[in-house]
């Protein structure tokens, strides 16, 4: 029989102050460069309107970026981003216009200005999305909706299974494991879209998933008259090495899927999967250094009796 | 084994059972070619509700939000321009001839449209933006629509010659006898030139392959319903490409019934089991058109021979009012159709001359079918602008590129779960490597049974179903291995490890599926099918781990006394 980590007692968090802080030092990095490097949030068009089309050339088109975007400046549609979609041998690229204004929904004029500086060239559209400004805002403000709505679902639900501290802690965690699975987004730019945003509610899923195996056995010990012979720190630790073989298969099974996910998945699903992979990690990070923390400082004040 | 397991055990193949014979529909027609699909959904129609359907990024297609244009619009005379562009918008899009479109209104101005497998999206844009033509139209007499069957039945049974005859047989009225003079000259004249002559032949030949071998008569493809005429839904097509052809067209041009034109009815009647569409035979220039109109009302009737029933009530502009009154006296007792975008709605008979301005159109109708023809003719007379507010469209191989992408993705990383689940939980492990097996099935076939709709992101919510529905049997097993640990017997440790794990079972999924309620309420398009996937994901999951995984461990170590396989 294999077994990972039999009856193990290591003191997780004896090292939570450090975790915290290494937390808290990637999430204002990320966002001090969002903001300082790039000057704001890097929606995609879902979120701020505009046109996207994806276009598979038949002849190759690898060195025509400068010209395309020619092309499509020259429509008065300011400067579009370009870029190849696959192995460069596929011709295939994606151009995105996005404006603020009224008339963002340009696809057409876009493809025929394109065909027309490409006469002996055909392409076929692989894909088009144009999002009018008032979509995109819309959108925008579903999406805080959404994630706000699941906060305070889980917080409701957490609170009445178990108690209020609980309550908090789990839900305290998500919104650390959110910005932390949005960070690479924040990092390097990259557009955040409608996938994006699934992934984070899922990512958000996945780790009140873990918080609540961990919060069970400490419940289940607490019950046990486990306060009697530990203090709160010793019985969260005891918890965390109880169901630490089940946190590691588990995050091991669904990170597997998600990196072939990521590797294998093609472009139009690694947005998701991006978010996914740094959100599973933090899932299951943030349970032991995220939540058991606030769970003891709640302690420390308002002392929890079961 | 107790008579109790042997029950639970019966429900659980039960359930296999049902699984196979929901999926069943979609293995079959999955495995299909796609050409053969198109053909198959023809001949099944109710196919694509017993199916997992494929979303508009899976199969490719385009999705339209289309908002309605209230810059021209007076707010409080007009309380219904979503009512008239969803009318006129759907009737296109039925015209469009894409398999399965739906049209959906959204809040108070807006409509969702869905074209999956569409080829063409400039067109279908373009259609859906032009503005609407509402004609009042006078159906001809029976004997000029048997005529023009005869002259159409001589043209593609091969009896070309008989034409000029059948002229001749034709209702002798002056203009036509000019029409059909000028029709003969334009035949000496197009007979000299050869070229045109085997283009025709060209047109002919084509048809008939699409047709199959054997020349099947135009009227055998009628039917008669009273005293109108009517085709088969599956025939609608052939006839379409009938009376397309170029010298079945010529044909009745040379008849000197150029002038008309068959025209299709929106509704569709049941009639002996089979779905039938209506087919009128119009006098081709409208008498009137939808600026006539002033306003129309669905009511129901007061008083008078129909008191109870439901009618319209039309009210006509003092032009269109003059226009209908002569239009009306010419002609009592014939029909007058409503002709929307080229498609008939309704085609009431004139029983007296109206003028003022005030008809009553009365009929067997229900309410809410009278409410609909109101709100056909208010779509003709007021239009209700909409326009694009945001358009996605998937090209169909972009969307077979990611089909195939992500089942690779899928198959290694299942492939490679499935293994280390085997190597660390042993027999108990196969019992949950059937567990995660049956959950990505049970999820299609939950799916197929509501004929819900299957995204890419849906894919990745089915992919991610095999890493967090392992979750559970491990949440099973690693308490069943501590309970062995401390010396419980085999029988008591399952036991045990699932009443501890069950409590953490339901709300580790509880907690997940109220997120994706969340994303599934207000998500749009492909997140709302991710959402959909994990929901349904995680109550299988439910069942299968605290249901079927229980009875499968209780039998196979029925007699295990000790060194359980796990």
């Amino acid at each position: 029989m294999i077994q990972f980590m039999k009856d193990t007692k290591y003191d997780f968090l004896k090292f939570s102050k450090i975790a915290i802080s290494i937390s808290v030092a990637i999430i204002a990095a990320a966002i001090l460069v969002m903001f300082v490097v790039y000057g704001g949030p890097n929606f995609s068009v879902d979120f701020a309107g505009g046109t996207v089309v994806q276009l598979k050339f038949e002849k190759a088109v690898k060195d025509d970026i400068g010209k395309i975007r020619g092309i499509v400046s020259g429509l008065g549609l300011g400067n579009p981003e370009i870029k190849t979609v696959g192995p460069v041998s596929h011709n295939e690229l994606q151009i995105t216009v996005k404006k603020k204004a009224e008339g963002s929904l340009v696809a057409d004029e876009l493809k025929a200005a394109i065909q027309k500086g490409y006469p002996d060239n055909t392409f076929e559209l692989r894909r088009q999305e144009q999002v009018g400004p008032k979509i995109g805002s819309e959108l925008r403000t579903d999406a805080i909706i959404m994630i706000i709505l699941a906060l305070a679902v889980l917080l409701v639900y957490v609170g009445f299974r178990f108690s209020l501290p609980f309550g908090v802690a789990a839900i305290i965690p998500l919104f650390h494991d959110s910005c932390i699975a949005i960070s690479p987004f924040l990092f390097f730019n990259y557009e955040m879209s409608l996938s994006t945003l699934a992934a984070v509610l899922t990512v958000v899923g996945f780790s009140i998933n873990d918080t609540i195996v961990i919060f069970d056995r400490v419940r289940e010990n607490l019950r046990g008259g486990g306060l009697r012979q530990k203090n709160l720190t010793e019985l969260l630790n005891w918890s965390i090495n109880q169901t630490l073989s089940r946190t590691i298969i588990t995050s091991l099974t669904v990170f597997s899927v998600v990196t072939f996910l990521f590797v294998l998945g093609g472009e139009s699903i690694r947005d998701f999967s991006l978010t996914m992979f740094v959100g599973t990690i933090a899932g299951v990070y943030s349970t032991i250094y995220i939540a058991s923390p606030i769970l003891i400082w709640w302690n420390k004040r308002w002392p929890i009796t079961r | 084994m107790d008579k109790k397991t042997m029950w639970r055990l019966m429900v659980v193949i039960a359930s296999i059972i049902l699984l196979v014979a929901f999926l069943w529909n979609s293995v079959h027609y999955y495995s299909m070619p796609l050409q053969e699909r198109e053909e198959y959904v023809k001949t099944h129609p109710d196919i694509l509700k017993k199916i997992v359907n494929l979303g508009l990024d899976l199969q490719g297609g385009m999705r339209l939000v289309l908002e309605i244009d209230r810059t021209n619009i007076d707010k409080s005379q007009d309380k219904d321009p979503l009512d008239r562009a969803f009318t006129v918008i759907e009737n296109r899009i039925n015209g469009l001839g894409v398999a399965e479109p739906t049209v959906q209104k959204q809040g108070r101005d807006r409509i969702i449209v869905e074209l999956p497998g569409l080829k063409d999206e400039a067109m279908a844009k373009s259609v859906i933006g032009k503005t609407a033509q509402l004609e009042f139209m006078l159906l001809r007499e029976p004997m000029q629509l048997e005529h023009a069957i005869e002259v159409i039945d001589n043209v593609i049974t091969g009896k070309a010659g008989k034409d000029t005859a059948a002229a001749a047989a034709a209702p002798d009225t002056s203009a036509q006898k000019a029409k059909a003079q000028q029709a003969m000259a334009e035949k000496l004249f197009k007979g000299a030139e050869s070229g045109k002559d085997l283009q025709r032949k060209a047109d002919t030949t084509d048809t008939a392959a699409l047709e199959g071998a054997e020349p099947v008569s135009f009227k055998d493809l009628l039917i008669g319903i009273s005293d109108q005429i009517a085709v088969r839904m599956e025939n609608v097509e052939r006839v379409n490409a009938i009376l397309a052809r170029k010298d079945v067209r010529e044909a009745l041009e040379r008849a000197g019934l150029g002038g008309n034109k068959f025209l299709w009815s929106h509704d569709t009647v049941h009639a002996e089991g089979t779905l039938d569409r209506s087919l009128y035979y119009m006098k081709g220039t409208p008498e009137m058109r939808g600026d006539a109109i002033k306003d129309a009302r669905g009511s129901i009737d007061q008083s008078g021979m129909h008191a109870g029933g439901a009618k319209v009530d039309l009210e006509m502009n003092s032009k269109g009012a003059r226009r209908f009154s002569s239009v009306t006296a010419a002609n009592v007792n014939k029909f007058l159709a409503i002709v929307l975008d080229s498609t008939v709605y309704s085609a009431p008979r004139i029983i007296q001359k109206i003028s003022g301005g005030r008809a009553e159109i009365t009929g067997s109708f229900s309410i809410a079918e009278a409410h609909n023809l109101a709100v056909v003719l208010r779509a003709g007379a007021l239009p209700a602008p909409v326009k694009i507010i945001e358009e996605r469209t998937v090209g169909p191989s972009l969307g077979q590129d990611s089909i195939r992408k992500s089942m690779i993705a899928g198959l290694v990383g299942g492939i490679l779960v499935i293994f280390f689940i085997l190597i660390y939980y042993r027999l108990a492990g196969a019992i949950g490597v059937l567990t995660i097996i049956l959950n990505i099935l049970g999820v299609l076939a939950v799916m197929a049974g509501l004929s819900a709709t299957l995204t890419l992101p849906g894919i990745a919510g089915i992919l991610l179903q095999i890493g967090m529905g392992v979750d559970a049997n491990v949440l099973i097993y690693e308490r069943i291995r501590e309970e062995l640990r401390t010396g419980k017997t085999v029988r008591a440790a399952i036991k045990a490890g699932f009443d501890r794990a069950f409590v953490t079972i339901v709300d580790s999924n509880l907690t997940t599926i109220a997120t994706a309620l969340i994303l599934f309420w207000k998500g749009t398009g492909a997140i709302k099918g991710f959402a959909l996937t994990l929901i349904f994901g995680l109550i299988v999951s439910l069942y299968l781990a605290l249901f079927v995984t229980k009875v499968l461990m209780d039998i196979v170590f029925a007699n295990v006394k000790e060194k359980m396989s796990i």
